[in-house]
């Protein structure tokens, strides 16, 4: 059967957005995790890219479409493209690097200004295999995270230390919350079908194989 | 006249022209002659000039002389005497005067009978004798008369001397007496007659009258050199001369040379002229032609079935056997010229005849290949097949041109078209056959041999620069004829059929047959012709290393410039340009094919999708893009190994380019919704992903940078128009591939652009058109 025309190979179709400053790994984290590459020689990603893995949260398979965006970008319009509809965001800095840390901050502002209000927010700390050029106390970021409600790791696409762990965090929040909302969704009797309106508009749970699908069809 | 003989000069003068005797009348003329004129120091130098006339040293140390002169005699007194002194020049004089003036007074009066003592019996003594005689003689060189008159009875006394000899020594010869006749020799040698003792040598050792070689060393049938005649031929001199080589050693030992004068004329006179004679059998003008082509074989058969196993010759020095094969080789020459002339001759026509061949035999396949192509579809037309048996091919294409089956006329329009459009498949298929590198390679195989016969002649130092030049014509021969008669015909035909090439109608008549083709198919088989191109071609530089540059045919130092070097170069222009003509042929018939792609997989909610569906999309390529890409990926590495880089470059840019050129094209033919941006941005980072990442072509990576950047240009949200006003005027970040006239064209195909128009047009323009009204 060819997925692609009859039906799906996931349950749920997440959109997560990469931010932070330009260098601090964003790409190497995307291609770490969905193909398990790493390239010494990448450069300044143009515009915005993407890439998906699948994994299984809860019996459920949820495809992570995630968007790595440029670092440098200085369009708000552009920006806030990127954000419409993700349910999750990482938000990455370079512990070597205070900068990136610092900017955190306006990158997570930007965030809230334009996606969701119930959007997932990680704070990773990569480059974790530069101890020794460690400019970020862990604490420190810690705390930022946990006041602002933010997952927080610190990973190395370098080396594949937490990446895993720190995406997979991230799809599980997601997951926990779109199920919520999902059941209160159903409570309002809205059709699935249609596209929903309001904060849930992004959280795309695909239909569940054929059954589903003739529920799509109005 | 007294007076006369009073002045010294006249007297010496005199004295000096007088023979012996007449000089020692002289001195008695007179008291006064005597002891004014020719006497002491002046009587001495008379002496001295007769002993240096004789060839005797005049020293001016006294010579110590202890042996007794009673000793010599006629026969060894030059022997012993060689030098004297002014003082003991009458002396020595005298000596000698006492041991030839006997001979000389015989001579003098022609009084030859018993000319000889008894004890001077022996031929070879009386020779020596004779010799001394003659040299003795010239002590009254200056009395002329009296001189000649003795040279000229010598001379014949010695002419029946020689007669005698001769006799004695046929006699002895005939009855295989050889160490007399040896004897009789070297009487011979020592009277200075070596032409009559080798006249003597070569009239008992006629070569035609005791050997006969074979009446032709030459199969009738297919005058091709029979090998097993040959080597008997040559077997049979190799014995005739070493017999010779033998003899001659016996009867002449080392003192004179004649077994070279006699292998001369052998060679010159009978081997040259037998070899000749079988070479030019004046049958016809063919029949040479073969034969003269198996000159190096007789050369080498030449050299190492005869000159190898000829024996040493003492008579003929170490050096015999190199001597002999100077010979061979000077009196070989002409023949051997002539050889290579045909030779080249030969190699131009062969080939020449083999690539019109292999032309015609093309033709004639591709003619019978028509015809039943067209004997098939008439039958199938006949029976009504191709209308009732909804033959698909036809039917498709059929549906493809609207064209109604139900009269006889428009089914006879479709046998034509599908007549027109079988043979350009069968085309595409034998596009390869129009060069053989089979072919090719046989003839280089030909070029080889043909040099590796001519070098057999390298080893003569007279002919080497002619064998040199002859060689390197073969190899313009070959180039000509490969280039020529066979990759210019073959290149022509391929870019011809490339030309004809529609895809279009291709796929539609195999549509239902085999789907889509990612192939240009021309353009793959063309890449094949390039890259057989490029096998001859390395062929040839092979070839030029191997065998002209290696064997020393060419310097490569110092013939840089020789025309050959200019030849090679040529060739290779040649392949280049029809490379870069078939190429850029070739890219117009993929970017057909890219637009074909476009106008029929391009579907206008791949970037404008309903937003009912949009939510159930994975943003991945379009099936246009992957296409595309695929199509791309398929052609552009085509060429790898097959040419230089620096073509595979110029191709994969120019490519790249006209592909960038096309996506432009594309997006301004589709309209792009804010939400289908996405799916266009996909697009665009897959091709320059294709671009960066797999054709790897630098200098064509910010074109297709820029296009990610105007993918961006339709992600903007509409709320957001007066920003995407500003990115309009933002030309740096479009990589400066795009003006800002064409990001504005471009951002037109926003679905949006009557909603954000104004806006964008505000920033651009400080107002917009829109806001204008006519008062």
């Amino acid at each position: 059967m060819n997925n692609e025309d009859y039906g799906y190979d996931y349950d749920y179709l997440f959109k997560i957005v990469l931010i932070g400053d330009s260098g601090v790994g964003k790409s190497n984290l995307l291609s770490r995790f969905t193909t398990n590459e790493f390239n010494m020689e990448s450069k300044s990603t143009i515009g915005v890219e993407f890439a998906t893995r699948t994994i299984e949260v809860e019996g459920k398979k949820i495809k992570a479409q995630i968007w790595d965006t440029a670092g440098q970008e200085r369009y708000r319009a552009i920006t806030s493209a990127y954000y419409r509809g993700a349910v999750g965001a990482l938000i990455v800095y370079d512990i070597s690097k205070s900068s990136s840390y610092e900017n955190c901050n306006h990158w997570l502002t930007e965030l809230r200004e334009n996606a969701d209000e119930n959007v997932a927010v990680g704070l990773i700390g990569n480059k974790s295999d530069l101890a020794h050029l460690r400019a970020v106390p862990t604490d420190e970021a810690k705390n930022f995270a946990q006041e602002n409600q933010l997952l927080f790791t610190e990973t190395s696409a370098l080396n594949s230390e937490n990446v895993e762990t720190a995406f997979r965090e991230l799809i599980t929040a997601i997951y926990q919350m779109v199920s919520k909302h999902q059941v209160d969704l159903n409570e309002y009797g809205s059709n699935a079908g249609q596209a929903p309106k309001g904060p849930t508009i992004s959280l795309t749970p695909a239909p569940n194989e054929k059954t589903k699908k003739t529920n799509n069809c109005c | 006249m007294e007076d006369l003989l009073k002045v010294t000069n006249i007297v010496v003068g005199i004295a000096q022209n007088l023979n012996t005797q007449d000089y020692l009348s002289f001195q008695q003329v007179n008291k006064s002659v005597y002891q004014h004129h020719l006497c002491g120091s002046k009587d001495e130098k008379m002496w001295c000039q007769r002993l240096v006339a004789m060839e005797l040293k005049s020293n001016r140390n006294d010579v110590p002389n202890d042996v007794k002169l009673e000793c010599y005699d006629a026969l060894t007194i030059f022997d012993h005497v060689k030098a004297f002194t002014p003082s003991t020049a009458k002396n020595t004089f005298i000596r000698f005067y006492k041991c030839f003036q006997g001979f000389t007074n015989k001579l003098y009066y022609n009084d030859l009978a018993n000319f000889f003592p008894e004890r001077y019996s022996d031929p070879l003594t009386q020779a020596i004798i004779l010799q001394n005689i003659s040299r003795y003689n010239k002590c009254c060189i200056n009395d002329f008369t009296f001189y000649r008159r003795l040279q000229d009875n010598l001379r014949i006394l010695q002419e029946l001397f020689i007669t005698t000899i001769l006799k004695e020594m046929e006699k002895n010869f005939e009855s295989r007496n050889f160490e007399t006749v040896s004897k009789f020799i070297k009487v011979l040698l020592v009277c200075h007659e070596e032409n009559t003792a080798v006249d003597f040598f070569k009239s008992k050792n006629d070569f035609m009258s005791e050997v006969q070689l074979p009446a032709s060393i030459f199969n009738p049938d297919t005058n091709e050199l029979d090998q097993r005649i040959l080597k008997g031929a040559l077997n049979t001199l190799t014995n005739f001369l070493n017999e010779k080589i033998k003899l001659v050693d016996k009867l002449f030992g080392d003192s004179y040379p004649v077994i070279i004068n006699y292998s001369e004329s052998l060679i010159a006179d009978n081997l040259s002229e037998y070899f000749n004679s079988q070479l030019n059998d004046k049958k016809d003008s063919e029949t040479d032609i073969t034969r003269i082509d198996s000159m190096p074989v007789l050369y080498t058969s030449l050299i190492d079935l005869f000159v190898a196993n000829l024996t040493e010759s003492q008579n003929g020095g170490q050096n015999y056997a190199k001597v002999v094969t100077e010979f061979i080789n000077l009196y070989f020459e002409p023949k051997i010229v002539s050889y290579l002339d045909v030779a080249l001759q030969k190699f131009n026509e062969d080939t020449a005849a083999k690539f019109l061949k292999f032309l015609d035999d093309t033709k004639i396949r591709q003619k019978e290949h028509n015809e039943q192509i067209y004997k098939s579809l008439r039958d199938k037309v006949s029976n009504q097949q191709l209308i009732n048996e909804k033959n698909d091919f036809l039917t498709s294409f059929t549906k493809m041109f609207k064209i109604s089956n139900s009269t006889k006329t428009e089914s006879k329009e479709q046998l034509k078209l599908a007549y027109d459009l079988n043979l350009m498949t069968s085309n595409l298929m034998s596009i390869e056959s129009l060069v053989s590198l089979d072919l090719c390679y046989k003839v280089v195989e030909q070029c080889r041999n043909c040099i590796e016969r001519m070098c057999t002649f390298l080893a003569i130092d007279n002919i080497i620069d002619t064998v040199k030049s002859k060689c390197q014509q073969a190899f313009k021969i070959l180039i000509f004829q490969l280039s020529e008669n066979h990759l210019k015909p073959g290149f022509t035909k391929a870019i011809e059929i490339l030309q004809e090439y529609n895809p279009n109608e291709i796929k539609n008549l195999q549509i239902e047959l085999e789907g889509l083709d990612s192939q240009v198919e021309p353009l793959v088989k063309f890449t094949e012709l390039i890259n057989t191109g490029d096998i001859v071609l390395q062929m040839t530089s092979i070839f030029y290393k191997n065998e002209l540059i290696q064997k020393h045919i060419i310097d490569k130092n110092k013939d840089f410039l020789n025309d050959i070097v200019q030849t090679k170069k040529n060739f290779e222009t040649m392949l280049d340009d029809y490379v870069a003509e078939g190429l850029n042929t070739g890219i117009n018939k993929l970017m057909d094919e890219v637009l074909f792609v476009f106008s029929t997989l391009q579907l206008p909610d791949d970037f404008n999708p309903d937003p009912k569906t949009l939510r159930k999309r994975e943003i991945k390529p379009s099936k246009a893009a992957m296409k595309n890409v695929e199509l791309l990926y398929n052609h552009c590495f085509l060429l790898t190994g097959a040419t230089d880089k620096g073509t595979i470059d110029v191709f994969q840019q120019e490519v790249g380019e006209r592909f960038f050129n096309e996506i432009v094209k594309n997006i301004k033919k589709n309209l792009i919704s804010a939400d289908g941006a996405i799916f266009l941005i996909c697009d665009l980072n897959f091709y320059y992903d294709f671009i960066a990442n797999k054709l790897k072509q630098k200098s064509i990576v910010p074109l297709f940078a820029g296009l990610k950047a105007v993918g961006q240009l339709y992600l903007v949200s509409s709320k957001d128009s007066k920003e995407l006003g500003k990115m309009i005027c933002d030309v740096g970040r479009f990589q400066g591939i795009f003006t800002q006239e064409e990001i504005y064209e471009l951002v037109q195909r926003r679905t949006d652009w009557v909603r954000v128009r104004r806006d964008v047009e505000k920033v651009i323009y400080g107002l917009g058109v829109s806001d204008c009204t006519i008062l």
